[in-house]
């Protein structure tokens, strides 16, 4: 019996020290050597003098850098506070028995489960002005004479990115809201009809309280997702026209691999850890304490 | 169980540390010849060019590694590469990254190389060398040009009355006018701006030398960009855009595909491209290839311009195998097996070699002539003066589409465009 205890320890330690020494290698590693490059003034193929915190300092003279962090923020924001109420609705809706659940289910979650290169090179499409479906049938409609540059004015090149982030991270809040929707006891809505509650006290007394958990996590969730967002924004704009659609991270590439700025790169880059980490111990805190609570 | 998880962590262990070491050491056996070449748009040219290096490697009884990448990824790799010093032994080159890498001093003298070269297979375009030479030193081997021509609707030409592709800038726009015929969605322009977009980048600086202004003084390095010369180009572009309107009112926002897709679908009735357009219409469309035209780009008060691009391959001063890499390059410039790879994807790869383009028939065909005698209207970044790694740095950060942008798209004036221009010039110049 000890026997077989010690063997337990053995391998309970075997595991905690691999998974330690993964996070060291993989994640701790490339995280220290980031913020030591950032330090420097290392240009690709150079030396790379100490400069402490001159990085990030000459960021906040540099108005590409502020156009990058504003979109990011109004990017973050739009995206999010969309994602958050058509997936709810979405999971309202397939929670109903309605005909065909299951196949509205499956594809509520298709734009999450598509390659993003394939879904994005599609909505560039789509927003085309030769064949580009969107310009067709606004033109079909006698909406617009003529076709529009989805990608080439600033504000719509804005909305353009935007809506393509709710597109695909949409499912993701309808998929996890869905879920806390089924775990919702069905007695309890019974109950409270019996009382006279009516729908809208139903949705502010019984469904929002008993989703809440889940909602506040998978907003967190896909806040840092959304933050280091790269794919959608270079494949469909590069950042631009003119910067109005740059993020931190398409800046960052340009920077780092286009001008060879290495520390200048990876202090933009790395500007924005300070936002994801807090947001990452909320998003554990919360899911960790909650089960601890729950204990 | 046990014994399995066990057994599990072991070779996860060992997986980890052979990754480990086999990226430490580039996975590479330092005895592997490694080669990194632009995928370019004729497979058939791809593919003769990972037979030619492969038969190298055949001859001479050693391994080879030929990786063909997209231009954009190859960034990625050379930063790795050189922050590492696991470089491969030869790389595509644009002029523009000769210039930056040569100025980090990671890139070998290839001056012998190149008269070595010369001495045995005749001599290269001066223009190809001197878009790859520093301080008397060239630092690459030319490989081949891409030159730049007017693509025209000789249909549409004729059926507006016009007889001639236009000589000059002027005529250009009164053609654009001509054909322009927005209720049926044709436009005689097809130029576009749009983030990444290196056509634009190109065709513009082509358009500001013809007027006479240019973005640096006779030294490389000054910014010069503020001239009325300038200023006449500035506001010749942005009248196609906003006074003409001759361009497709989706043009702002074009990638490089932009005019492409523009003039194979019939939106543009005249563009300006290198030879892709020429091959995709060999491919697939017959008919417009038909009553395509092509001519040199017009001249504007100052001469006739056309931005240089040239492709070179060189060599990494930290390559392994620098005796073989020479050998190769040597090999790859051998004018019998040269001329049939570059012919393979005319009029797109133009050759660096001067007889051949002199003396090869395939040049002298209509199609290709124009895009050959660009080479003679060639300048490069950092004209007036010479490239310099500034230069290329304004270019990767597509500065002047950015500048044509802020005035087009922003609606920013021009003389705010210009000060942002040399604001964000400035800082890229700096060491």
């Amino acid at each position: 019996m000890q026997k077989t205890y010690r063997g337990e320890e053995r391998l309970i330690i075997g595991i905690l020290v691999f998974s330690l020494a993964y996070l060291l290698v993989v994640q701790g590693y490339p995280f220290l050597w980031a913020i030591f490059v950032s330090l420097h003034d290392q240009h690709i193929g150079s030396s790379a003098p100490f400069v402490g915190f001159a990085n990030y300092l000459s960021l906040f003279k540099d108005s590409t850098f502020w156009a990058a962090m504003t979109f990011t923020c109004v990017y973050v924001f739009a995206a999010i506070v969309f994602k958050l109420v058509l997936g709810y609705i979405m999971a309202a809706m397939l929670n109903q028995p309605i005909v065909g659940r299951g196949f509205f289910r499956a594809l509520l979650f298709l734009p999450w489960a598509l390659p993003t290169l394939t879904s994005v090179l599609a909505w560039r499409w789509m927003l085309g002005d030769i064949g580009g479906v969107v310009n067709y049938a606004l033109m079909q409609l006698h909406v617009i004479a003529r076709p529009i540059g989805w990608l080439g004015q600033p504000a719509l090149a804005q909305v353009s990115v935007v809506v393509v982030n709710i597109w695909r991270g949409t499912p993701f809040f309808g998929i996890s809201i869905l879920a806390a929707l089924q775990s919702i006891s069905p007695e309890l809505y019974e109950v409270a009809k019996i009382d006279g509650a009516n729908a809208r006290q139903r949705l502010f007394k019984i469904t929002l309280p008993s989703i809440a958990n889940v909602i506040v996590l998978v907003t967190l969730i896909s806040t840092i997702w959304t933050l280091g967002d790269f794919a959608i924004i270079w494949i469909m704009t590069r950042g631009g026209p003119a910067n109005t659609t740059q993020v931190f991270s398409t800046l960052s590439y340009v920077v780092t691999f286009q001008n060879l700025e290495l520390s200048r790169g990876i202090a933009i880059a790395l500007a924005i850890v300070p936002v994801s980490v807090i947001l990452m111990v909320v998003a554990i805190r919360f899911l960790f304490g909650k089960r601890e609570d729950a204990r | 169980m046990k014994r399995q998880i066990s057994a599990i962590l072991v070779a996860l262990l060992v997986l980890s540390g052979v990754s480990l070491w086999s990226q430490a050491s580039g996975g590479k056996d330092p005895g592997t010849l490694v080669v990194w070449m632009k995928k370019g748009f004729v497979d058939e040219q791809n593919v003769a060019f990972m037979k030619r290096v492969n038969d190298f490697a055949a001859a001479k009884h050693i391994k080879v590694d030929v990786e063909m990448l997209a231009y954009e990824d190859i960034y990625p790799k050379w930063t790795a590469a050189i922050q590492s010093g696991n470089v491969p032994d030869i790389s595509f080159f644009g002029y523009q990254e000769v210039g930056q890498f040569e100025s980090q001093g990671v890139l070998e003298d290839l001056t012998p190389l190149l008269k070595q070269i010369q001495a045995k297979y005749g001599a290269f375009f001066p223009s190809a060398i001197q878009a790859i030479t520093f301080g008397g030193k060239s630092y690459a081997v030319p490989f081949w040009g891409e030159g730049t021509a007017l693509y025209y609707r000789k249909d549409m030409f004729q059926k507006a009355g016009i007889a001639a592709p236009p000589q000059t800038w002027d005529e250009y726009r009164a053609d654009a006018v001509k054909l322009t015929d927005a209720a049926n969605g044709v436009y005689g322009s097809g130029a576009g701006y749009g983030d990444g977009n290196s056509d634009c980048e190109w065709l513009s600086r082509g358009i500001i030398w013809a007027f006479g202004g240019s973005e640096f003084a006779a030294d490389g390095k000054t910014i010069a960009i503020d001239s009325p010369q300038t200023r006449k180009a500035i506001d010749y572009i942005t009248g196609l855009f906003t006074r003409e309107k001759v361009t497709p009112p989706t043009a702002l926002g074009w990638n490089d595909s932009g005019n492409n897709t523009s003039y194979l679908s019939g939106q543009s009735a005249m563009v300006f491209n290198t030879g892709s357009i020429v091959n995709a219409m060999k491919k697939s469309a017959p008919d417009l290839l038909a009553v395509t035209g092509y001519a040199p780009l017009p001249a504007g008060p100052a001469g006739r311009f056309t931005a240089g691009i040239s492709n070179n391959l060189g060599v990494f001063k930290g390559a392994k195998n620098k005796a073989l890499a020479s050998e190769l390059l040597i090999y790859l410039l051998d004018p019998t097996w040269y001329k049939e790879w570059i012919d393979v994807s005319a009029p797109l790869a133009l050759p660096v070699y001067q007889d051949l383009a002199k003396n090869d028939p395939i040049w002298k065909d209509p199609t290709n002539k124009a895009f050959m005698d660009s080479m003679s209207t060639f300048k490069y970044l950092g004209y007036k003066g010479s490239y310099s790694p500034g230069a290329g740095k304004i270019y990767n950060l597509r500065l002047i589409n950015a500048l044509f942008e802020n005035i087009l798209a922003k609606g920013m004036s021009v003389d705010a465009a210009l000060a942002q221009y040399k604001q964000d010039a400035a800082k890229a110049m700096l060491p």
